[in-house]
């Protein structure tokens, strides 16, 4: 410890003995910048590929690549969107992505925030165990859900069903979303509530009113999360919707794949076009995103 | 005309006015209360969490395919039949190293890109939202992509590789059974090391400035800072998603599925995979069954390490 401190100084005299204050501030300044650049660069190049790929012709895709996009611009062709929509399901499986995804944003949000309100502002027996269960259950990995729940979604014939599909997203983020909204309802003072008790406000005036607008940012997050999962499944949504036109995105793209040919303009191109929506989000409120895990704290 | 508006309001307002009530009298009502606010999420997770994990333990105690309509009861016989099988502790051993692999690569890239992003400079929204992305792609994104880049004819990382003179000829990176697991753990990596960047920068965000004021002031440099500020601070978050990391690692299905089904030859069948064969492509349910009441097993483990050394519960106070 002392070691690294003596290098740590050594380093910094060394630095300040041959650069004066304001260059060496340009340099470190430099340096983050070069790092910071290198890490974008390496996050961003599948995302580059992927759109490179979606607009070539196939044989340029499956023969040694080139790295400057002369050749890339010259052979730029949308003919793997059109394809996407015309010789398959495609606005069908996005259709059915939007809506198991809305389904399960807005129960899990809903039964989140009422979760997160009883807990904090109601007493009551078990309290902590429930939370123990609740976490426990934030452990269970998909493919351990999945099996159990094609079993009983058959009997049920919940199979190939939106409702089945979004209760098994349920599943996956609700743990998380209850515990973010059970903290996050924490930092929302009971002395505004009481406040409005004074004023002769009902418990429930007071929860429509004053509670739930404060809870709106843990909200917001616990559904760009909910999203985030629902968007994201692969393994429940190709264990639970077996029928082709039910099938979300994730699956669907996966059909692309045959024995003898991938169709890899069509994979990119639909690849794309899945990811429009996690971009926007990410760019319009990662503060929300940051938000949700400081509280979440998971 | 004001007799009709008063008709039609009348039949609005009276139905939201009871409503209302009957809100206003639930929420009165402790026990009602109770029910009201917990009960949907109770409902939910019973039915789509807890019952199917009861109704996969119970399976695993029978003998049951796909084609016959009747269980036979056999006890703990799968069990027995799965801990015996070589297979089983080879997808295990994989997923072992899968799960290990993959935390600590992610370990090192996510704290290092949370440590970055913390500091303040132009751009640094952009470039959050540019390293953020990855974890909201979805996977089948990320591994068809990667298929595609680690393609040992038409791959980019091979020309990338042969470019910078690291390799001499294309790999097949995901086609030979040596390097396709350690390969699955980088392209793995790629995506969910961000998740430890998230949950490090939420909280290296929540450290007072005041603090590293008051260490300068006091003549400490930047890796004293470091090691008496910043790493007691996001220590706690670090061994928190070592340990549920580690889990879900462990666990993971869709990308190694997506990339390889579990393949070539068995190179890439961990556990989950093994779980999805063995109950969707030979439909010994019983058996899968059995896999998963091991898997289930190594949870409640870590479930136990995790309450015993954090209780999150009791961190929750009122």
């Amino acid at each position: 410890m002392v070691f690294t401190d003596r290098i740590s100084n050594r380093i910094q005299s060394t630095l300040s003995g041959i650069l004066p204050y304001q260059e060496r501030l340009q340099v470190r300044k430099v340096a983050l910048y070069a790092v910071v650049v290198l890490t974008c660069a390496v996050m961003m190049f599948p995302m580059y590929w992927m759109l490179v790929a979606s607009v070539q012709p196939y044989d340029h895709i499956v023969r040694t690549p080139t790295w400057f996009p002369t050749q890339v611009l010259a052979a730029l062709q949308i003919d793997a969107y059109i394809s996407v929509f015309a010789d398959r399901n495609f606005e069908r499986w996005y259709f059915n992505s939007v809506l198991v995804a809305v389904i399960a944003i807005v129960s899990t949000v809903g039964a989140s925030t009422l979760a997160g309100y009883g807990l904090t502002r109601v007493q009551f027996r078990g309290r902590k165990n429930f939370a123990r269960l609740i976490l426990f259950s934030y452990m269970f990995p998909p493919i351990l859900l999945a099996f159990p729940q094609y079993q009983i979604w058959r009997r049920l014939g919940l199979l190939n069903s939106y409702i089945g599909i979004s209760v098994a997203h349920i599943a996956i983020s609700l743990p998380f979303a209850m515990w973010m909204m059970w903290k996050f309802f924490q930092t929302v003072p009971i002395a505004y509530e009481e406040a409005a008790w004074m004023n002769g406000a009902s418990q429930f005036h007071s929860f429509k009113d004053v509670a739930i607008p404060m809870a709106k940012p843990g909200m917001v997050a616990v559904a760009i999360f909910t999203f985030a999962v629902s968007w994201n499944d692969f393994t429940m949504a190709t264990i639970l919707l077996p029928d082709s036109s039910m099938q979300t995105l994730p699956p669907a793209v996966q059909t692309f794949v045959q024995q003898n040919y991938v169709y890899w303009g069509q994979i990119m191109a639909a690849s794309t076009l899945m990811s429009i929506p996690p971009f926007l989000l990410v760019y319009k409120l990662q503060e929300s995103i940051l938000e949700g895990f400081r509280t979440g704290g998971l | 005309m004001s007799t009709l508006q008063d008709t039609v309001n009348n039949w609005f307002r009276i139905p939201k006015k009871s409503w209302d009530g009957l809100l206003e009298s639930l929420f009165g009502d402790k026990k009602a209360l109770i029910g009201l606010t917990v009960g949907p999420a109770a409902l939910l997770m019973l039915f789509a969490s807890f019952l199917p994990i009861l109704w996969a333990l119970n399976l695993s105690l029978y003998d049951a395919g796909a084609l016959s309509p009747t269980w036979t009861w056999v006890g703990i016989e799968n069990y027995i039949g799965v801990l015996n099988s070589p297979s089983y502790w080879n997808a295990f051993w994989r997923s072992v190293s899968f799960g290990f692999g993959s935390v600590a690569l992610q370990l090192v890239i996510g704290v290092g890109t949370a440590l970055m992003l913390s500091r303040e400079f132009r751009g640094v929204v952009l470039a959050r939202a540019m390293i953020f992305l990855p974890y909201l792609i979805p996977t089948v994104v990320v591994g068809m992509v990667f298929r595609l880049m680690l393609n040992g004819n038409y791959g980019i990382i091979n020309v990338f590789l042969v470019d910078i003179g690291l390799i001499n000829q294309p790999i097949g990176w995901l086609s030979s059974g040596d390097i396709a697991l350690p390969t699955l753990i980088v392209a793995n990596s790629w995506k969910f090391a961000i998740f430890i960047t998230i949950m490090v920068l939420a909280r290296l965000q929540s450290i007072p400035n005041e603090f590293y004021e008051a260490a300068t002031m006091n003549g400490a440099g930047p890796l004293r800072k470091f090691r008496d500020i910043t790493l007691p601070q996001i220590k706690g978050v670090i061994l928190l998603t070592l340990l549920l990391r580690g889990i879900w690692m462990f666990n993971k299905f869709d990308i190694i599925y997506i990339m390889t089904t579990g393949g070539p030859g068995s190179a890439t069948t961990t556990l989950p995979i093994y779980i999805f064969e063995v109950a969707f492509l030979d439909f010994k349910l019983g058996q899968a069954g059995a896999i998963a009441g091991t898997l289930f097993a190594f949870l409640g483990a870590g479930a136990i390490v995790y309450f015993v050394g954090f209780n999150p519960a009791e961190e929750v106070g009122r």
